[in-house]
């Protein structure tokens, strides 16, 4: 099989059309694709270019993403605090919080550790992008894949992580990334301002009609650039929505009254799923897909089990929409439920890791970055 | 029009060595150009292939004769599995081949236009070039001297990305 250099001489290889380089470098995997870069200039290129980095993403895998505390750090883990010579008292050096991924591709489930640590908090996730906060509490975004960073300007300081939240969302329209965050202010309102990524400037936008947000319980979740948010932690009828492009707050029904602490909004495929827990041995799927001008709930499919199934959090769905993957906070451990088996299986990790305190985050290894050249799209 | 007419019509290909090989109509129409060529009936006897030589062009016809002889996923949806994990090992021993000609037949059913084929010569070419460093990969796939990174280039890229490296 080897390619001996007398060969070589006598048969003149012919150099592959872009079309075809484009349709190679597609099938490898972002880590690799970096190194890729440095082949030659049409490889650069390529790899750099807008349509590249939009179709290598939509075949990325999904993923999770969840901060744990590593207390052997990989020797060659890079921080995204600036000055973290001085270990505090309450963070030392050898426990730091570091960000980690569970991958599904396999049946079994392998964790692997980015080793990028410094964080405080992941607050929302974007097409491979991530919207953190380091130790020093500066905001920030981040592509852990290929450790591109940017500090944000603050927001309004709220003094209580419960008294906010933050969707981070891409505006296919105006191509850009927006950072949309509500909170309950001094006086107890609710507000919200939007940071437009590319000229990193906050502006107030349309305050949320009273009564509208209860809570901050449940993270939001963008679909085809809408942010998605359940409004109270249980016992609510309604989603709020906001379409990036418009800027506003719209109420819109839920199919069914949500009444359980455990069910969630999910993306899958640019769509957004209801989940919701219908009696201890049912779970309903719920699409939301455009019918002309409105949006419609559509049943997509229901699990039925034959034990109490009220404590499974959906957490996730599968690139193939083949599985919705729950994790369960009392036996700390993850569930998968396979669509089209209709089969409930326990999940083996191949690590001893504590779910019962995680927040996880849905997430992408792709090349994502804020500021391509081009439009990004 | 009736299945077996056209099942036992012969085709004859020319590679650029000027080498025929005669062909079923039917291991013919795995390549979406000469369906083309036949549907718009500019197909006459022979069609010379002038880029493609007779080495790869037989290559090219091995596979296009297993793939027509094996039941297709959308025919019939519970088509036998062991007809499906036959033509993976099929494909994975296709695929045993030098560089040179594996990047011959990528070029050739690109030119013909043989969906699968392209799939699976660029499947084996990621494999291969998977975990390799830079400069290996300029060496398997005779990479233009012409089209490198200039030095500087290179330092910056590799300096941005150095723990991609380790």
């Amino acid at each position: 099989m080897s390619d001996s250099p007398e060969k070589r001489c006598a048969h003149e290889v012919a150099i592959l059309p872009y079309d075809i380089i484009f349709k190679i470098l597609l099938l490898l995997p972002t880590n690799e694709l970096l190194k890729l870069m440095l082949v030659c200039k049409l490889w650069h290129k390529l790899i750099k270019s807008p349509n590249f980095v939009e179709a290598h993403m939509s075949r990325c895998e999904a993923v999770l993403t969840f901060l744990e505390y590593f207390t052997e750090p990989h020797p060659n883990t890079f921080s995204i605090v600036t000055n973290n010579d001085q270990p505090t008292l309450f963070e030392p050096l050898s426990r730091k919080l570091q960000m980690c991924l569970l991958d599904f591709k396999d049946k079994n489930i392998k964790i692997s550790g980015l080793n990028i640590s410094g964080f405080r908090d992941i607050l929302a996730t974007c097409h491979g992008l991530v919207l953190v906060k380091n130790e020093a509490n500066v905001l920030l975004v981040l592509n852990p894949t290929t450790r591109k960073l940017l500090p944000l300007k603050p927001g309004t300081i709220v003094r209580h992580s419960r008294d906010e939240s933050y969707g981070f969302v891409f505006s296919h329209h105006t191509k850009e990334y927006k950072i949309v965050h509500i909170f309950r202010d001094k006086s107890n309102h609710i507000d919200s301002e939007i940071l437009n990524v590319k000229n990193m400037s906050w502006k107030g936008c349309n305050v949320p009609s009273s009564g509208l947000f209860r809570d901050f319980d449940h993270k939001p979740v963008a679909a085809s650039g809408v942010l998605y948010w359940l409004p109270q932690s249980h016992e609510v009828s309604y989603i709020v929505s906001m379409d990036i492009n418009e800027e506003k707050f719209v109420r819109k029904d839920l199919p069914v009254n949500s009444s359980g602490l455990n069910d969630r909004l999910v993306e899958n495929g640019g769509l957004l799923n209801f989940v919701a827990h219908m009696t201890v041995y049912r779970i309903q799927l719920w699409a939301l897909k455009r019918d002309g001008y409105e949006d419609k709930w559509v049943k997509s499919f229901t699990v039925n089990m034959d034990y109490n199934i009220t404590d499974l959090v959906p957490v996730l769905m599968t690139k193939e929409s083949r599985r919705l993957i729950f994790m369960m906070f009392d036996d700390e451990q993850l569930y998968e439920y396979d669509i089209e088996d209709e089969e409930m299986e326990q999940v083996l990790v191949d690590r001893n890791i504590d779910f019962s305190a995680k927040i996880m985050f849905p997430h992408m290894s792709t090349l994502a970055s804020w500021d391509n050249s081009g439009p990004l799209w | 029009m009736s299945t077996s007419s056209s099942s036992s019509k012969k085709i004859v290909l020319k590679s650029a060595d000027n080498e025929t090989f005669e062909i079923d109509e039917i291991v013919a129409l795995e390549s979406q150009a000469i369906k083309n060529m036949i549907e718009d009936e500019c197909a006459d006897n022979v069609i010379p292939l002038g880029n493609i030589d007779s080495k790869t062009l037989s290559k090219i016809i091995e596979y296009c004769k297993k793939h027509a002889e094996s039941p297709k996923k959308d025919d019939n949806a519970d088509i036998d599995e062991k007809a499906v994990e036959d033509l993976k090992s099929f494909d994975a021993e296709f695929a045993k081949v030098d560089m040179p000609l594996i990047q011959d037949i990528l070029m050739a059913a690109n030119f013909l236009n043989i969906d699968n084929l392209i799939g699976l010569m660029c499947r084996t070419i990621a494999d291969r070039i998977k975990g390799k460093t830079p400069e290996e990969i300029r060496k398997i796939l005779n990479i233009n001297k012409n089209d490198l990174l200039s030095p500087e280039q290179e330092a910056k890229a590799r300096e941005e990305n150095s723990w991609a490296f380790d």
